[in-house]
């Protein structure tokens, strides 16, 4: 498929989702629905949509549990955030089987079906929390609200260190 | 190391620097310098900063030897910006392509102390950066209400 070598990469994404835990954190409940501008989700919508979009590779490995219904349940902020750790731990599995992520899948989109690998769809929801994080933050920003920053090494160094 | 299989998704990354490079055509000349509140950066660091980001990197830690470009000065303007994105990714690219350097420890100063990265973070360290600034360029875009291309397309 590609002349690159594959990146060991998944233990460092995993901790997108503590990110993302703790930006929503630090948003007032009265900031869930808010969006810098007339057109553009707010943050509950945004975070929502995280969550959501990761049931698309966490289906790829059935496990027999329901689907909780992340649209009721993450409508307060903790709920957001337990939604952001249950859809997180429901994918984990898709991304710890090495077959299921070489597989290929029918996808549909736009009245076609496409033919996608499990490593495509991943990355997908990879570039996704990351976009989706970054938005955040944005908005963090245009509230005035401080936050850390994902973008410096700091935090990464942390994490490095334990 | 890891419990996770590793993940065959560079071929992926390598489309999105021609994503950045086609977006520096969406700012209009005189929004290069602007950001939607004091102290953000303003698109020009964004761009100029992808490309910094991923130079230091390969300079600093990996020491590819490469010689390091005037990014700052190229990124004045608009072509120059294209440029040094593409220069800096066919640089990473090379990076990426050698797996001998990706399962390598690299040895950075930061601070003044000296800090070991093995190659994967590095990797994974700038795919998150590309990935995170370029939501940035999306997000000025949006808030300038200047259509441009949708992000999410399979």
């Amino acid at each position: 498929m590609t002349a690159f070598p594959p990146l060991d990469a998944t233990p460092i994404w995993a901790r997108v989702n503590d990110q993302l835990v703790e930006l929503l954190g630090l948003l007032p409940e009265d900031k869930l629905d808010w969006s810098p501008k007339r057109g553009l989700w707010n943050a509950k919508g945004i975070l929502l949509h995280v969550c959501l979009g990761r049931g698309i590779v966490a289906h790829l490995v059935p496990d027999g549990e329901p689907w909780p219904d992340m649209l009721r349940e993450g409508q307060t902020k903790e709920g957001l955030q337990s939604m952001l750790r249950v859809s997180w731990q429901r994918m984990e599995p898709f991304l710890r089987d090495a077959q299921a992520l070489a597989r290929e899948y029918d996808v549909p989109y736009q009245e076609q079906t496409l033919r996608l690998s499990g490593h495509w769809l991943v990355f997908g929801q990879l570039e996704h929390d990351i976009h989706h994080r970054a938005d955040i933050v944005r908005y963090l920003d245009e509230l005035g609200i401080a936050h850390p920053e994902p973008d410096v090494i700091e935090g990464r160094l942390r994490e490095l260190l334990g | 190391m890891t419990a996770f299989p590793h993940l065959d998704v560079t071929g992926e990354w390598a489309k999105l620097n021609e994503q950045l490079v086609s977006l520096v055509d969406y700012v209009p000349d005189d929004k290069m310098n602007w950001s939607p509140k004091r102290r953000l950066w303003n698109f020009r660091g964004i761009l100029i900063h992808f490309s910094m980001a991923r130079q230091n990197w390969l300079r600093d830690a990996v020491k590819d030897g490469e010689p390091w470009p005037d990014a700052l000065r190229e990124g004045q303007t608009r072509d120059g910006l294209k440029r040094q994105l593409r220069s800096s990714w066919e640089r990473l690219e090379r990076f990426l392509s050698d797996p001998a350097k990706l399962d390598a420890m690299h040895e950075r100063e930061y601070y003044g102390e000296p800090r070991s990265f093995i190659g994967h973070w590095i990797a994974y360290h700038l795919l998150e950066h590309d990935v995170h600034h370029r939501a940035d360029l999306f997000h000025y875009l949006a808030l300038l209400d200047i259509q441009h291309p949708e992000v999410e397309t399979p």
